[in-house]
């Protein structure tokens, strides 16, 4: 295995001392088939250890360690170095959130709005005794929109959503159509309701950053294209 | 796969002018779901006129505009209801895009107000001058059909 | 807690879709500039012959020729965009909306040529 010398800066801040976030820079060797997440771990555990990140499964299924890596917003645990090309690698935290300390931002809007759109089956009916019957069909509609793994990759990549603080985001209305085009459910138009406003839906410009952001390759836009065309069948 | 776009679509603009009939203008076109449909069949409108207006101006035309020439093209009664088609649908598709974009970047209420209203003045006094265009120039045209100098 | 992104976060590194959407925006700004103008232009064929003649004679300049030939590409642009997102919107374009993107620029491009010769060519040298 490969060692290489890379040049990482990563954004700064520690709300206790600075007024501001500032650009600090490390110098290291790592393998050359690290993640940014080995990386970061390789910083905080042998350079520095006052820098602030999340992490949890270091296997993209937790979704905590979502950041702004040159320009982009990427898992840090799923992305390698070598996506980006040169040894210079720009860390930031997420857009679009307010920071905490260095790459942790504050989630709770992010969650707040994910609960807005009521993320859980709504019945009208008795359960069954055994099981809710799905054709492989009607899943396979709602298959990769489930697998979303809440890191905000998305909803922080989002134009309208730096302009806007309340629009509700991809994420939360990709959530959104994985329950209204879920066949079990019920909560169809309670849901449509919440999702047809000028900052929900509508809010969306078809600018394809969720897609490129999402670390599941989700088709988010897609998804979000089909919610709008339901929401005009079904609410006005 | 095929056409079943096609149907799922058609069956989706059924339901949503039914929609319109049934709830009413108003409160729909608050949430922004009008508006947005509204903004894509008044594109597909100006895309089509927008080209007619240039083939017939730009690529069949010889020359440079003059006003006897101008004012000849204005004489069928179908192609004056193009342009206050035109008028109609490029003045709404232009006028709601800026007040989009007003939406997403501005939130100060007053400021957003007086956007609001700049926009409804702009678009009132534009269409008046366009229609009183369109109609002093078919006039001009009724009068030289009268004097029988076509040419 | 700190907030740093306010209204446009200008180095997030712009894909095909953010083009997209930023020269759409761009461009339909300007569109709106050139119909206030337009209307304005085309109100003095009511005023007669003379007036209208005289204005006509300023815009055949070659200079206006050439910003014509521009603005049939901001047109062609946001036209082509247009039908793109339309695509998107209705008939499940998401999935490829970078080739789609490709396409229509490369037929708005060839369209853009095409106008802006049979502009360039109406133009008269000599009053």
């Amino acid at each position: 295995m490969a060692k290489e010398n890379i040049i990482v800066k990563i954004l700064r801040y520690n709300p206790e001392k600075d007024k501001k976030p500032f650009w600090k820079k490390y110098d290291l060797e790592v393998d050359d088939d690290s993640t940014i997440l080995d990386i970061l771990n390789e910083i905080h555990w042998n350079i520095d250890g006052t820098l602030a990140y999340r992490r949890s499964c270091r296997s993209s299924i937790c979704g905590s360690c979502a950041m702004k890596v040159n320009g982009q917003n990427v898992l840090a645990c799923k992305t390698p170095m070598h996506k980006f090309k040169g040894n210079k690698l720009k860390i930031e935290p997420l857009p679009g959130f307010s920071i905490l300390k260095d790459l942790v931002v504050d989630m709770d809007g992010f969650f707040e709005k994910m609960k807005r759109i009521k993320p859980y089956l709504i019945l009208d009916k008795p359960i069954p005794d055994k099981e809710f019957i799905q054709k492989p069909d009607e899943f396979e509609c709602i298959r990769e929109s489930a697998i979303c793994i809440l890191c905000g990759a998305c909803t922080s990549s989002c134009p309208s959503l730096w302009a806007n603080e309340d629009y509700l985001g991809p994420a939360a209305l990709l959530k959104a159509y994985r329950f209204i085009f879920d066949t079990r459910d019920d909560g169809k138009d309670e849901r449509i309701d919440i999702i047809n406003d000028k900052n929900g839906i509508w809010r969306c410009h078809t600018i394809f950053n969720c897609m490129e952001a999402c670390p599941k390759d989700i088709k988010i836009t897609e998804y979000l294209s089909r919610l709008k065309v339901k929401v005009l069948e079904n609410s006005i | 796969m095929g056409y079943r776009w096609l149907s799922f679509n058609f069956s989706y603009s059924m339901g949503t002018l039914g929609g319109i009939m049934k709830k009413g203008f108003r409160e729909t076109s608050k949430k922004g779901g009008i508006p947005w449909l509204i903004q894509r069949i008044s594109a597909v409108i100006i895309f089509v006129i927008i080209m007619i207006h240039f083939v017939t101006y730009h690529l069949l035309s010889e020359g440079a505009f003059k006003w006897d020439k101008v004012v000849s093209k204005m004489k069928s009664p179908w192609f004056n209801l193009m342009q206050f088609l035109l008028l109609c649908t490029v003045l709404y598709h232009g006028l709601n895009g800026v007040w989009m974009v007003v939406e997403d970047y501005i939130h100060i209420k007053g400021l957003r107000l007086f956007l609001f209203s700049l926009i409804i003045v702009v678009g009132i006094s534009l269409f008046f001058v366009g229609v009183l265009t369109i109609i002093k120039v078919s006039n001009f045209n009724l009068e030289i059909l009268r004097a029988g100098v076509i040419k | 807690m700190y907030k740093k992104t306010r209204i446009f976060d200008l180095n997030y590194y712009k894909f095909t879709g953010s083009w997209a959407w930023i020269l759409h925006r761009l461009s339909g700004l300007a569109l709106i500039f050139y119909l206030t103008l337009h209307i304005w232009v085309i109100n003095t064929l009511t005023k007669g012959p003379d007036k209208f003649n005289n204005v006509m004679d300023f815009l055949n300049s070659p200079i206006f020729k050439f910003l014509e030939v521009g603005l049939w590409g901001v047109i062609l642009f946001h036209a082509f965009n247009g039908v793109r997102i339309i695509i998107i919107d209705f008939f499940k374009g998401a999935i490829s909306h970078k080739k789609i993107f490709y396409i229509f620029i490369i037929i708005a491009f060839v369209l853009w040529v095409i106008g802006g010769y049979r502009l360039i060519s109406h133009i008269q040298w000599v009053h």
